[in-house]
């Protein structure tokens, strides 16, 4: 049978990926292993967070679909970080994970071009080319297309473990991948095992809420989506609870600590230094007396809770006795044990940032399986592979966001220029243009591109054009508008400082002591709140955003300066040897990439320089 | 960043290491027009044509009088905008120069080796035949340029330098863990941690800058120019020195301006004296020592000593010298011991200087070590510092880069500006320092966070 894109595994990459081709009008299968596990959510159940929320508003923006689907299956929501300015602001929220998965195989079953397909493909089929020609199941069944995208999460040769208990299937004992990985390491991709884990599930109807602190949700909510009507996220919200761990629960787990698989060396898995094991934390920082633990709901019917802080390979026994240290959890009954989990994944390097592979025209990698981690992070990299497998089909130039225009220019960058020895989370700290690259502005940064892929409906474009010009319109008015002398002496009672008569409304609003609501009463436009908002932001973060604009463009006339592709390193004998070496390897596009990679430095990029320098002069003449 | 690091304009002496005649001080980019307008405070440069005036800091302190010429795009070495300072070939003017486009200018910063002909190589300057020649100057010096710094930073700099950066790591791992990881029990502690560590990270830095100046002295020697009335005794004080068995003169004094310089050395440390007693063409009397014979020379010094007739009581002329001295360190040479004591104590005050007091016989050769000494302990190389100097422009640089930034997350956070904007702040002070050895701090902060801090689901 004939398709123009597949998509293997219908985890958070594969619904994005795999909507964005349908959407963009390719006819498009998506194979995954079982269709009870579509976008399931093997560890806890939240969308968003620090960064993570960021990636949702990029998707959204884009025209992806993760924020709809969230704003539609959440039971809680918090804006987070709300004292820390603007930037660092970032929403998250609980998810009923049972509606969230029908939710989405729900939009995936009623999108016209997509048909989904259980099942597990064996071998990627490549062309005489060297192209991919298509995908081959366990069945026998052959599915050609022209390009494939594979988004396998965690589950390639995955097995899970706890204490002595070992198991050779997915998460959660879900099927695993056993042959795929043969098919990927015979392309030429290596192939690296990573490790993560995820804590015990208990019965809500066995836990003791007194003991516990509550944490309720917002109100009023924020929904992740720019489409989304906020009046329709305002709901009856389930809360969360807080417990810590004390010195009896450390004591179970450091008298147990050699039968953990981690430490007795039985997994080789390399693990996440940021999502550590109750008993890594209990290890590595001794002299903590506890250690915080948030009681997660996982829906609405689902009776069961999520120990976030207690991920644990330890064997059962100790799970159930440290567990029961814990004030709250006394008699908590353990529905489902914590496990660590390894996988196969690839090194990214091997990509483009369009995600597709340097070395097999039209096959392309999002998710877990390049070495990432987290439901946001693969759903990022989905929707970015599917736009590109699209464009790709379409014979169009891919869509590379770069580091300056999102956070997802930034994952995809890192996994794809640095690769990474360890799962990789996203975190704003390694966003550089941190203050530039708001959750407030995904659109205003992003949905236009989105309407270029084909993934923007005109209507929402023509809202964001609506948007862009009262933003523009407002910061006018905000600098040609001054105050009279009875306006400053308002203002002046109002914030209780002194205020200049003739203060331009942008001048007042840059001071610490002014808010917004002290502006607006002399603002003529009609301006809705996000509008105003980003007047707000743009004006009290001037300075620092003219500067880091700087800096963007320093950076970009860097990430302009294309690097031809079959530029020869080795015979560039200015280059030092080491720089030679990863500058061949991973064959960078630009001369921002290759500035990037560790071990190039910044000689090395001058040399370049002038060798392309050079290399421009040869063929003008 | 280095990206951007590699936008910006560059600055460097461009006349060999040393005293010459004339000093000159080139810059190249984007930011050399208003450069120079803010230097000798005029507006109107014609391209290619030498211009007079007078150059001044970002404070308004004169510094030199010099030539300047402007060369705008393209037509230039570089083919970006390009100016040439000519001034005096006073290693401690020039550094002044370059201290003063570095305060000025937030987007200029000195030149890496080669790099002025890198820029005109790239902006098709050259012929590109040349091209492997200049890939090899650049990857040549740059290799020992770095070496240089790594060497350095093993040193008593480097330890100190370490040391900061050990620390402002820290903080900036504190705030940015805060900020990733927020809700956790350790949140509050952490941020009061990282403020503590920023404050005192930049009291440190002011330190090493000031250890800077005195890493100028060792390299390009302490300037000293005697000052005093026309009978008070300079020239029998240099004829003294020179005696001193101690001090190694050289024969030949060498000529700057209308100023006679005579180098030695004393305890290893090369001090440059310059006498502005040889100017024979000087009118006597008050105005003439405090306008014509002083002033440049003054300029041109890290110390001044004002000789004092010490048997005489003060004169006009002792009052104009003094006033000279103002604002400059100063030792008081009180001269003519052997022939009494009747200038007081009191009267010395009168003069407003806050200076020491050398008592000394020039004609008799005493108390010429113990001046010597306090010209060494006013440089603050009394104690034999060597090792922990910062020499060089381009680190004092990223240090003042570092120090501008703290500066700002301190007054920041102090104001109550939200974290995101404070952090900003730090991580690029923490930048600053590590631009000192060509890296970049981002990927070290992650994993300071999990090191430090417990952190994750």
């Amino acid at each position: 049978m004939h398709y123009d894109a597949i998509v293997i595994g219908a985890g958070h990459a594969g619904c994005e990926a795999a909507l964005a081709l349908a959407r963009t009008g390719q006819k498009t299968l998506l194979i995954t292993l079982t269709l009870d596990a579509i976008a399931h959510m093997a560890c806890n159940p939240a969308i968003g967070g620090t960064s993570k929320g960021h990636l949702v508003r990029e998707i959204d923006a884009l025209g992806g679909q993760m924020g709809r689907t969230i704003d539609g299956a959440f039971i809680q929501s918090r804006m987070i970080n709300t004292k820390k300015g603007p930037a660092v602001h970032s929403l998250r929220a609980q998810a009923d994970k049972a509606k969230y998965s029908a939710s989405m195989k729900n939009t995936l079953l009623t999108q016209q071009n997509l048909t989904l397909l259980q099942g597990e493909v064996s071998e990627l089929l490549t062309a005489e080319n060297g192209s991919i020609s298509g995908v081959k199941t366990t069945h026998g069944a052959v599915y050609s297309a022209k390009a494939v995208i594979v988004t396998t999460g965690v589950y390639l040769k995955s097995r899970i473990l706890a204490g002595e208990f070992c198991e050779e299937t997915g998460p959660g004992g879900l099927m695993r991948s056993n042959h795929l990985t043969e098919s990927i390491k015979n392309l030429g991709f290596p192939i690296m095992r990573f490790k993560t884990g995820t804590p015990p599930r208990i019965n809500k109807h066995t836990v003791d809420y007194e003991k516990m602190e509550v944490q309720p949700g917002d109100d009023p909510v924020v929904p992740f989506s720019f489409l989304t009507d906020p009046d329709s996220v305002q709901i009856t919200q389930v809360p969360c609870y807080l417990t810590y761990t004390n010195e009896a629960t450390h004591n179970i787990l450091r008298a147990n600590i050699h039968r953990s698989p981690m430490y007795s060396g039985v997994i080789k898995g390399m693990g996440a230094r940021y999502c550590p094991s109750i008993e890594d934390k209990i290890v590595r920082f001794a002299d903590k007396e506890r250690h915080q633990l948030f009681i997660e709901p996982e829906g609405l019917d689902n009776d069961e809770l999520y120990v976030q802080g207690f991920s644990s390979s330890m064997p059962y026994d100790v799970q159930e006795a440290a567990l029961h240290t814990i004030p709250g959890l006394e008699h908590a009954q353990i529905t489902r044990y914590a496990y660590a989990i390894e996988y196969d994944c690839i090194d990214a390097t091997a990509l483009f940032g369009s995600l597709m592979a340097k070395e097999v025209p039209g096959l392309f990698f999002a998710g877990q399986v390049n070495g990432s981690s987290g439901y946001e992070e693969a759903a990022a990299q989905g929707l970015m592979a599917g736009i590109n497998a699209s464009l790709y089909l379409r014979g169009k130039d891919p869509l590379i966001l770069d580091r300056s225009q999102g956070y997802i220019g930034v994952l995809i960058d890192d996994l794809t220029t640095l690769g990474t020895p360890e799962p990789y989370r996203m975190m704003t700290s390694r966003a550089e243009y941190r203050l530039t690259l708001r959750q407030d502005n995904a659109d205003l940064r992003l949905t236009e591109l989105g309407y270029h892929a084909g993934l923007v409906s005109e209507e929402r474009y023509a809202a964001l054009l609506q948007k862009k010009a009262a933003l523009d319109a407002g910061l006018k008015e905000l600098e040609a508008r001054r105050l009279s002398l009875t306006e400053a002496e308002e203002v002046s009672r109002a914030i209780g400082a002194p205020v200049q008569s003739g203060t331009q409304l942008n001048t007042l609003l840059a001071r610490n002591d002014a808010q917004l609501c002290h502006i607006t009463p002399y603002l003529t436009g009609d301006y809705t709140p996000a509008v105003l908002r980003q007047m707000e932001i743009s004006t009290k973060y001037r300075g620092y955003i003219q500067r880091q604009q700087r800096d963007i463009e320093a950076f970009l006339k860097m990430e302009h300066t294309p690097l031809p592709e079959d530029m020869d390193y080795s015979a560039i004998g200015s280059l030092r040897i080491e720089a030679r070496e990863k500058l061949s390897r991973i064959r960078p596009r630009n001369l921002g990439q290759a500035g990037r990679i560790s071990g190039v430095s910044p000689s090395d990029i001058s040399v370049l320089m002038v060798y392309l320098k050079r290399h421009q002069g040869e063929e003008v003449q | 960043m280095q990206t951007s690091y590699d936008h910006m304009t560059i600055y460097a002496v461009s006349t060999p290491p040393g005293r010459g005649g004339i000093g000159v001080v080139r810059i190249s980019g984007g930011d050399t027009l208003p450069i120079l307008r803010a230097l000798f405070h005029r507006d109107a440069f014609a391209p290619r044509t030498m211009v007079y005036g007078k150059v001044f800091d970002a404070t308004g302190r004169l510094l030199d009088e010099a030539m300047a010429v402007y060369f705008p795009a393209p037509h230039s070495y570089t083919g970006e905008d390009v100016a040439e300072i000519h001034g005096h070939g006073n290693p401690t003017i020039l550094s002044a120069i370059m201290d003063a486009i570095g305060t000025l200018c937030k987007n200029a910063r000195p030149a890496d080796n080669g790099e002025f002909t890198k820029r005109a190589f790239l902006n098709g300057k050259m012929d590109l035949t040349e091209a492997e020649a200049v890939m090899e100057v650049i990857s040549a010096r740059s290799m020992s340029a770095v070496d240089a710094s790594l060497r350095q930073l093993g040193g008593e700099v480097g330890t100190a330098i370490s040391a900061i950066r050990s620390d402002l790591m820290d903080a900036t791992a504190g705030l940015e863990a805060a900020i990733d990881y927020p809700e956790e029990e350790w949140e509050d502690e952490a941020v009061t941690a990282a403020v503590a560590l920023l404050k005192s990270a930049q009291s440190r830095i002011e330190a090493l800058g000031l250890s800077y100046e005195r890493g100028r002295l060792v390299k390009e020697g302490i300037g000293c120019t005697m000052v005093g009335a026309p009978n008070a005794g300079k020239s029998s004080l240099l004829n003294a020195i020179a005696g001193f068995p101690r001090a190694i003169v050289d024969d030949t004094p060498g000529t700057t301006r209308d100023v006679l310089e005579y180098p030695f050395t004393y305890m290893g440390q090369l001090i440059r004296l310059y006498d502005t007693a040889g100017r024979r063409d000087v009118k006597t009397g008050a105005e003439a020592i405090g306008l014509q014979m002083g002033e440049a020379a003054v300029h041109e010094s890290d110390i001044i000593i004002l000789v004092l007739d010490g048997a005489e009581p003060l004169t006009a002329e002792d009052y104009a010298a003094a006033r000279l001295c103002m604002g400059k360190p100063t030792v008081i040479a009180y001269n003519k011991v052997d022939l009494g004591r009747s200038l007081t104590r009191g009267e010395l005050y009168r003069l407003g200087l806050d200076a020491p007091v050398v008592e000394i016989s020039a004609k008799e050769g005493e108390g010429v070590e113990e001046l010597l000494f306090t010209i060494l302990t006013l440089s603050g190389l009394a104690d034999g510092v060597e090792d922990t100097l910062i020499t060089s422009a381009r680190q004092r640089d990223c240090l003042m880069r570092a120090k501008d930034a703290l500066g700002r997350a301190i007054d920041a956070h102090t104001a109550g500006v939200p974290f995101d904007l404070v952090s900003q702040d730090a991580m690029d002070a923490l930048s600053a320092l590590y631009s000192l050895t060509g890296e970049d701090p981002r990927a070290d902060v992650i994993d300071t966070i999990f090191k430090k801090f417990c952190v994750g689901k």
